[in-house]
C-alpha cells in the first residue's frame, strides 16, 4: 500500500478529530483512536521538521550563491 | 436497217477513214509523251496542237505510232541527207507523213507514221528562236543580264541542273579541285522535255531571291531538238530579268540557244563555266598578291617613319610623365601629411570619447547589477519568511489538534479515579434505568477491568 503524504494524513487526522468532537467514536474505542491520532501527529511533525530543514538548506545555498556573485 | 458487231463497225469505220484521206497525208503538230517500247522498239507519241493563247493547253491531239521498221528506214535516210543528229524530243514541232488508221481492237483512230520531215522541225526551231529574239529585243531584254557586273570574288553560286547528271559532276569537280571555298546552292531541274522550261524558270526565280554572286545553268550535250526549252521565251525572260549574272553551259557547240544569247556569258560545257569561275578567283588572288608586293616597300617606309615618330613622341611622353609624376607625388605627400595629422587628432578624440563612454557604461552596468542583486536578496528573504510562516502555521495547527486530542483522551480522567461502566453489549452506561437487576456489567478502571452483576440500583 502506498504511504500517505502530509496533506492526506492531515486530512485523515482532522476527520478523526471531527468524529471525536461529534461523539461518534464509542468510548471503549476512544483510547485506540487517540493513540492512532497521536501517531499521525508525530508523523506530521516529523515531515514538517524534515521539510523545514530541507528548505533552510536550499535558502542557505541561494544566499551563498548571491554572496559569491557580489564578491 | 443493218446491225453491226463492234468489230464490223470498227472495220467499216476504218475503211471509211482510210477512204477519206490519201495514203500519205502530211500532218503538223508538237510531240508530247514520246516513248520507245522497250521490247518492240516501236515509237509512240501524241501529236498535239497548242492553243495560240496558252502554250500550256492544247486544242487537238492524235496518237501516233512510228513502227520500228519505218523508224529505222527514216533514220538511215536522215543520215544520208546530213541530219545525223536529228532526234525526236517532247515539245519538238514536226511534220509527219502518215496513214490515217483505226485500231480496231480499241476503236481508236491513229496515225501510222512513215516519215518525219527534219527541214520542217529545224525551220520551226529557227522560227521559234527568231520569234523569241524579236520579243526579247522589243522588251529590251537581250542584253539586260549582260549589263550587270560580276563580283570579283564569285563564291556563292546557284546551280541549275539535273542532280547527279554528268554535267552536275563535271561542274562540281572543277570547283572542288580549286583552292577556293565555293558555296553551291543546287536547284534540281529537268533540262530537257516538256517540263524543262517551266522548271528552269522556277529555278531561276527561286535562286534569284537568294544573295548569290552568280547562277550557272548547265547540262550535258545533246541534239539540237533537246534544247528547245532554252529558246523558250519564258526561260530567256527569267534569265534576262535575273538580279545576278547568269552563266549557261548547255552543251551545244554550233548553234547558240537564245538562253545563251541573253545570259551574262555563255559557255559550251559545264566544265567551261566552272573553269571561268575558278579563273576569276585566281585572277583576283593574283591581283591581291601583286598589290601586296607593291605595297610592301611603301609600307616598310611608312612604318619606319611612324616608328621614328613614335619613338620621339614616346621619349617626350616619358619626360612629361616623369615631371607630372613628381608633381603629383609632392602634392600627394602634402595631402598625406595633412590627412595623417587630421586622422591622428580625430583618433585621439575618439579614444577619449571611447574611454568616457566605457566608464559611463561600467558605472551604469554596476548600478543595474547592484539594484538587481538587492531586489533578488529582498525576494529571497521574503520567500524564506513566507515559507517559515507557512511551516509555523502548520505547526500551530498540529499543536491545536494535539491539545484537543489530549482533552479527548479518557486515560487522564481514569487516572484521577473515575471509571467507565459498559453494558453487556459494550455500550457506555449513562442511565441506571437502562440496566436491569441481575444483568452483567463491565467497569473500566485506570489500571484493568472489573466484571459485576447488578445487585441493586437507585434510579435518580
Amino acid at each position: 500500500m502506498k504511504k500517505k503524504g502530509y496533506s492526506e494524513t492531515l486530512k485523515d487526522l482532522e476527520a478523526v478529530i471531527e468524529r471525536m468532537h461529534k461523539g461518534e467514536i464509542p468510548i471503549d474505542q476512544l483510547g485506540d483512536t487517540v493513540k492512532q491520532a497521536a501517531d499521525m501527529i508525530a508523523f506530521l511533525r516529523h515531515r514538517l521538521k524534515a521539510t523545514e530543514a530541507e528548505i533552510t538548506t536550499i535558502l542557505r545555498g541561494l544566499e551563498e550563491d548571491a554572496d559569491s556573485r557580489e564578491t | 436497217m443493218t446491225c453491226y458487231s463492234v468489230s464490223q463497225l470498227n472495220d467499216r469505220a476504218r475503211l471509211a477513214l482510210s477512204g477519206a484521206f490519201d495514203e500519205n497525208t502530211w500532218v503538223v503538230g508538237e510531240i508530247s509523251g514520246l516513248k520507245i517500247h522497250a521490247k518492240t522498239r516501236h515509237v509512240y507519241f501524241d501529236l498535239v496542237e497548242k492553243s495560240p493563247d496558252d502554250k500550256a493547253q492544247y486544242v487537238a491531239k492524235v496518237s501516233c505510232a512510228f513502227f520500228r521498221g519505218s523508224y529505222q528506214n527514216w533514220h538511215i535516210q536522215l543520215k544520208r541527207e546530213g541530219f545525223a543528229s536529228f532526234e525526236l524530243a517532247d515539245g519538238l514541232e514536226i511534220k509527219v507523213k502518215a496513214r490515217v488508221d483505226l485500231y480496231i481492237k480499241e476503236g481508236r483512230y491513229q496515225l501510222i507514221v512513215s516519215e518525219i520531215d527534219p527541214h520542217y522541225s529545224l525551220g520551226a526551231i529557227a522560227r521559234k528562236r527568231a520569234r523569241t529574239i524579236e520579243l526579247l529585243s522589243s522588251e529590251g531584254l537581250l542584253e539586260k543580264n549582260q549589263r550587270l557586273s560580276l563580283s570579283e570574288c564569285p563564291l556563292s553560286i546557284g546551280l541549275i541542273t539535273s542532280h547527279g547528271s554528268a554535267a552536275f559532276n563535271d561542274f562540281l569537280s572543277i570547283l572542288k579541285e580549286s583552292a577556293f571555298a565555293f558555296r553551291i546552292t543546287l536547284f534540281d531541274a529537268h533540262m530537257q522535255g516538256e517540263r524543262a522550261a517551266a522548271e528552269v524558270v522556277r529555278a531561276i526565280r527561286t535562286l534569284a531571291s537568294r544573295q548569290l554572286d552568280a547562277i550557272a545553268i548547265v547540262r550535258g550535250g545533246g541534239a539540237k531538238m533537246d534544247l528547245v526549252a532554252f529558246d523558250d521565251v519564258s526561260v530567256c525572260r527569267a534569265i534576262a530579268n535575273c538580279a545576278c549574272p547568269v552563266f549557261t553551259g548547255i552543251g551545244h557547240e554550233i548553234d547558240l540557244s537564245v538562253a545563251d544569247l541573253v545570259a551574262f556569258r555563255h559557255f559550251v560545257t559545264p566544265t567551261d563555266v566552272a573553269r571561268f569561275l575558278v579563273a576569276r578567283l585566281e585572277a583576283l588572288w593574283g591581283r591581291i598578291d601583286k598589290a601586296s608586293e607593291a605595297l610592301a616597300p611603301s609600307c616598310r617606309q611608312t612604318l619606319s617613319r611612324s616608328r621614328d615618330r613614335l619613338h620621339r613622341n614616346a621619349s617626350e611622353l616619358v619626360c612629361l610623365a616623369q615631371r607630372h609624376t613628381m608633381q603629383a607625388i609632392g602634392a600627394l605627400y602634402t595631402l598625406a601629411h595633412a590627412f595623417t595629422s587630421h586622422t591622428l587628432r580625430r583618433l585621439s578624440q575618439g579614444h577619449a570619447d571611447m574611454s568616457r563612454l566605457r566608464q559611463g557604461l561600467e558605472n551604469a552596468a554596476w548600478h543595474a547589477m547592484r539594484s538587481q542583486a538587492e531586489r533578488l536578496a529582498g525576494q529571497r528573504a521574503g520567500l524564506a519568511e513566507t515559507i517559515h510562516e507557512a511551516l509555523r502555521r502548520h505547526d500551530g495547527r498540529l499543536d491545536e489538534l494535539e491539545a484537543y486530542l489530549a482533552l479527548m483522551d479518557p486515560s487522564a480522567t481514569l487516572k484521577r479515579g473515575f471509571s467507565i461502566t459498559l453494558d453487556d453489549n459494550g455500550r457506555a452506561l449513562m442511565d441506571a434505568r437502562t440496566i436491569g437487576i441481575g444483568e452483567r456489567i463491565t467497569t473500566i478502571l485506570s489500571q484493568g477491568r472489573l466484571t459485576s452483576l447488578v445487585h441493586d440500583k437507585e434510579p435518580v
